[in-house]
């Protein structure tokens, strides 16, 4: 995937997570995904975008107590499981946040035009995310709170 | 274009669809609104809209309903386990119905960009699609029951 469309989620992410919850991302690290399907940590988020000849999506994917410690950060309560209604929407609140400011990006320097579906959020055991064909990277986040890892997919790109 | 219009085009679509499968002796049952909808099916397909519509669709099953649905896509052949080439036949389905309601919706001149499915598997799985009302509508089919939640603003 073209650097020009990654970095504005690299960049979304360091800046929404300091501003939304006060969390430092303190290195990232990007792999391609060869499979079409995600194991995921447990618990994440998922938009799709679409404009033009080109469709995606990008994946929030996070380990069941990263997830909590951003809610309890969001919100300022306790809460004990990822089951909780509060702590699913602050990860597709987060997911939203960071999804529309790097997408404006994109659409302001490409002229693309990508338009975003609303994120879904889940949780399970097991989790698995499949999908047509198309070319993803990961990247892996390590944050003051713990880690986790975005995919980003873009169909229509080289 | 009405939500409502928009929504008969995706069950008209599921029908059609499966009809081109040879599934017959389909019953729905009436479109429900939801608050606020929480899925909890073992497989469920979500579909992006972007354009004069903007939100999901979902098509939810269980891992049996699932398989028989892989398998007729398959041709027939024995699905026994819900893995990657089962969740792929899976998407295809759901996309091409979702593509065959994006075709009808056009015919009212409705411009709408769609993404690709995205399935998703696992236990105690809970996936909250939306936090604004929903058209959800069950289909009983001879492979079991298919829920169709349809989160959009136009």
């Amino acid at each position: 995937m073209d650097q020009e469309l990654m970095q504005p989620y690299i960049d979304s992410v360091n800046e929404v997570l300091q501003m939304m919850v006060g969390v430092k991302v303190l290195s990232h690290s990007v792999t391609p995904v060869e499979k079409s399907e995600i194991m995921s940590y447990g618990v994440a988020s998922i938009m799709t975008f679409s404009g033009g000849i080109f469709s995606g999506r990008v994946v929030l994917d996070l380990p069941p107590e990263v997830a909590l410690k951003i809610a309890n950060l969001l919100l300022g309560e306790q809460f004990s499981t990822t089951r909780e209604r509060m702590v699913l929407a602050s990860i597709s609140e987060l997911n939203n946040t960071i999804g529309g400011s790097a997408n404006t990006v994109i659409n302001n320097s490409t002229g693309i035009g990508l338009r975003l579906a609303p994120p879904y959020v889940l949780t399970g055991d097991k989790l698995v995310f499949a999908s047509t064909k198309a070319k993803s990277v990961g990247i892996m986040f390590k944050t003051n709170i713990g880690f986790f890892r975005m995919y980003l997919t873009l169909k229509g790109v080289d | 274009m009405r939500l409502e219009q928009c929504m008969r085009h995706v069950l008209a679509a599921v029908e059609a669809v499966l009809g081109q499968f040879r599934v017959a002796d389909i019953k729905r049952e009436s479109i429900v609104r939801k608050d606020e909808l929480t899925l909890d099916y073992e497989v469920t397909t979500i579909v992006g809209l972007t354009g004069d519509a903007n939100g999901n669709i979902a098509y939810s099953c269980s891992n049996e309903t699932a398989k028989k649905l892989a398998s007729m896509l398959m041709n027939g052949i024995l699905v026994t386990e819900m893995n990657e080439l089962g969740r792929s036949a899976i998407a295809e389905l759901f996309n091409m119905i979702s593509q065959n309601a994006l075709f009808r919706m056009s015919s009212e001149n409705a411009r709408i960009d769609s993404s690709q499915p995205s399935v998703i598997a696992g236990e105690n799985v809970m996936i909250i699609l939306t936090f604004m009302s929903t058209y959800c509508v069950t289909y009983w089919t001879p492979f079991g029951k298919i829920e169709v939640s349809f989160a959009v603003e136009l």
